[in-house]
């Protein structure tokens, strides 16, 4: 019992972490229609950036942000250099997925050569735990999944109450449209882009603050964002955040219960079953309406 | 046509000469490497190249080839058997991505192909009776002990799949392929079986990617889990968008041109890899239609510009 309770609750921290690193990718794909390559490369260079920034003697505070800026410009600088002149190609979203495919191989092995091999660590920046019964959450995933509940209720709020929600949600729908009314639809994108890339950033952080830091740290995320915008039906953010903390939760109870080396694997067969099942992803029924 | 077959008989011999003057035994190696990239390679064009479709599982393909032929190999059975083998595993994988994700549309089904790699990946990992994990496999038989013939016999193989792949495009089979990829709803609505003939190029997609991987296997002699990773997706897109997608000479040009040119250049190992990323992006900002592709285009061009002033001296 207690193991079962202690495996939902790591399995949740797992998942507001896949939340985070998926987010940006389904945002952009609702947008653009594209699929970003190189999205979870973000997640890597904002916690190489945090970690760099920790080990310069910046309060974790600082750090995060430095982290999540850092993915965040990364992004921005993806938005301008290589999508935003791809938009008018016929094949758009093949050649921004191999474009992007290249610049990820480029981002991960320029780290290599730059940073080694070698994880990195935090220095416990979050120290202690808090236990609730028997169960005992740690500090650090209590903060992701913290961290990622906030982020998520901003968006959502930003989102539905601001005008530069309006714009997204416009620009999504219409983009030719959005541009008749006078909303900066180029803008708006390079805007939700680099946020979107500031959530994988923010992941990143909180990924390597529980675990560690390396090169491929963007690279164990990848197949995971993909295989998440895919299940959860693109540009729906509160059916992502179900398949997350789904996922998150498979790949908890399968380590507990079974064996970590086969945690992957479960992740993979329940994205197949759904994807069997409900080839729109999930979201494309009761959550459709949550739009973004 | 006859000029054609002409220019690839004699293209073949010069090939077939290489292991005469090609002395260096690493030089042979790198470009019997770049051969097997090359089936690999008009694997992925079948699908990417002539039926439209988005394939991102080639290193699932690769990787269950290279290990199904090193374990069959491992356990006795013929090195030549041991590729059928490989082969025929990489048709069954392809069908299984096939009718998994077979209510998909287009692009969906495209990233979804990347996670059966990766289920392909997390096998050969964790069945460590078979693969010995993440420590890797070696200690199989060769293709061939001299490394002259194994040049030869994968020069032949890649000739035989360049003619296969030619001789279907040319087809009205390869006719319909390309309706599809042009305007799948049109090839339905005239009465196209569009799912089958999609199958069916898929399938054989899969099937010539893992008798790349079995190839490779047999010439690296050594091979991990890491082969169905992202190197091999890039390596092998590049080889295909660079030499030219939907071209039948394309994939072969690109596998040359990636293997042979960082040798020549003497790039370093680690380099290598940015250098294909950076290639990647300046191959799809720069030359859309690859070499072959922009090669096609401007002989097409001369092509006109010729019959135009003919006319004109006509008149």
């Amino acid at each position: 019992m207690t193991l079962l309770a202690q495996a939902l609750v790591s399995g949740l921290a797992i998942g507001a972490i896949y939340a985070l690193a998926a987010a940006g990718l389904g945002i952009v794909f609702g947008l653009f229609g594209v699929i970003n390559f190189a999205h979870t490369q973000n997640m890597m260079i904002g916690a190489v950036a945090a970690v760099a920034a920790a080990s310069l003697g910046a309060p974790f505070a600082v750090a995060l942000l430095a982290g999540v800026l850092a993915a965040a410009l990364l992004g921005a600088l993806t938005e301008r250099l290589f999508i935003r002149p791809l938009l008018s190609h016929e094949t758009v979203q093949i050649d921004t997925l191999f474009i992007t495919l290249g610049l990820a191989i480029v981002i991960e092995n320029a780290m290599l050569m730059l940073w080694g091999s070698q994880p990195r660590y935090f220095d416990a920046p979050l120290p202690g735990m808090v236990q609730l019964g028997r169960v005992v959450l740690t500090m650090d995933r209590l903060a992701s999944i913290v961290l990622a509940l906030v982020v998520f209720a901003v968006l959502h709020l930003l989102v539905t109450r601001t005008r530069l929600g309006k714009a997204v949600l416009a620009t999504a729908q219409n983009p030719e449209a959005a541009r008749v009314v006078g909303i900066p639809v180029t803008r708006v994108r390079l805007i939700a882009f680099a946020v979107g890339c500031g959530l994988a950033g923010l992941g990143g952080v909180l990924w390597g603050v529980t675990y560690s830091v390396s090169y491929v740290t963007g690279s164990t995320f990848l197949i995971l964002s993909f295989v998440l915008v895919v299940m959860s039906g693109p540009g729906n953010i509160a059916s992502l955040l179900v398949c997350s903390v789904l996922l998150g939760l498979t790949e908890s109870l399968a380590g507990a219960f079974f064996d970590t080396k086969w945690q992957r694997l479960a992740v993979m067969l329940v994205f197949i079953a759904v994807i069997m099942t409900r080839p729109q992803g999930l979201g494309a029924g009761r959550f459709a309406r949550a739009n973004i | 046509m006859k000029a054609g077959a002409a220019l690839a008989a004699a293209a073949l011999l010069i090939a077939a000469c290489v292991p005469f003057f090609v002395r260096d035994p690493y030089a042979l190696f790198m470009i019997s490497l770049s051969l097997v990239g090359a089936i690999t390679a008009l694997g992925l064009n079948i699908t990417n190249g002539y039926l439209g479709i988005l394939n991102l599982s080639v290193g699932g393909q690769v990787a269950l080839g290279a290990y199904a032929c090193a374990i069959a190999a491992l356990r006795g059975v013929p090195v030549p058997l041991a590729l059928m083998l490989a082969t025929l595993a990489g048709a069954v994988l392809a069908a299984l991505i096939f009718l998994l994700f077979a209510r998909l549309t287009g692009f969906f089904f495209g990233l979804a192909t990347i996670a059966a790699a990766e289920v392909v990946r997390l096998m050969v990992r964790n069945l460590d009776d078979w693969t010995n994990g993440v420590r890797g496999l070696r200690g199989y038989p060769k293709l061939t002990e001299s490394p002259s013939t194994t040049y030869w016999v994968l020069l032949v193989l890649l000739a035989l799949a360049i003619a296969g792949t030619a001789a279907v495009v040319r087809s009205s089979l390869g006719l319909r392929w390309r309706s599809i990829r042009e305007n799948a709803s049109k090839a339905l609505a005239i009465g196209l079986p569009v799912r089958r003939l999609q199958g069916a190029g898929f399938v054989a997609s899969g099937a010539v990617m893992a008798l790349g991987g079995g190839l490779l296997a047999l010439l690296l002699q050594y091979i991990e889990p890491g082969i169905a990773g992202l190197n091999t997706l890039v390596q092998t897109v590049l080889m295909v968008a660079l030499g030219g997608a939907g071209t039948i000479l394309g994939p072969v040009v690109g596998a040359l041109a990636i293997t042979v040119i960082p040798e020549f250049l003497r790039v370093a190992n680690e380099l290598r890899l940015v250098l294909y990323g950076a290639t990647l992006i300046v191959v799809v900002l720069a030359i859309p239609g690859g070499i072959v592709g922009a090669l096609e285009r401007a002989l097409r061009t001369r092509r006109r510009l010729a019959l135009y002033q003919q006319e004109k001296l006509k008149t």
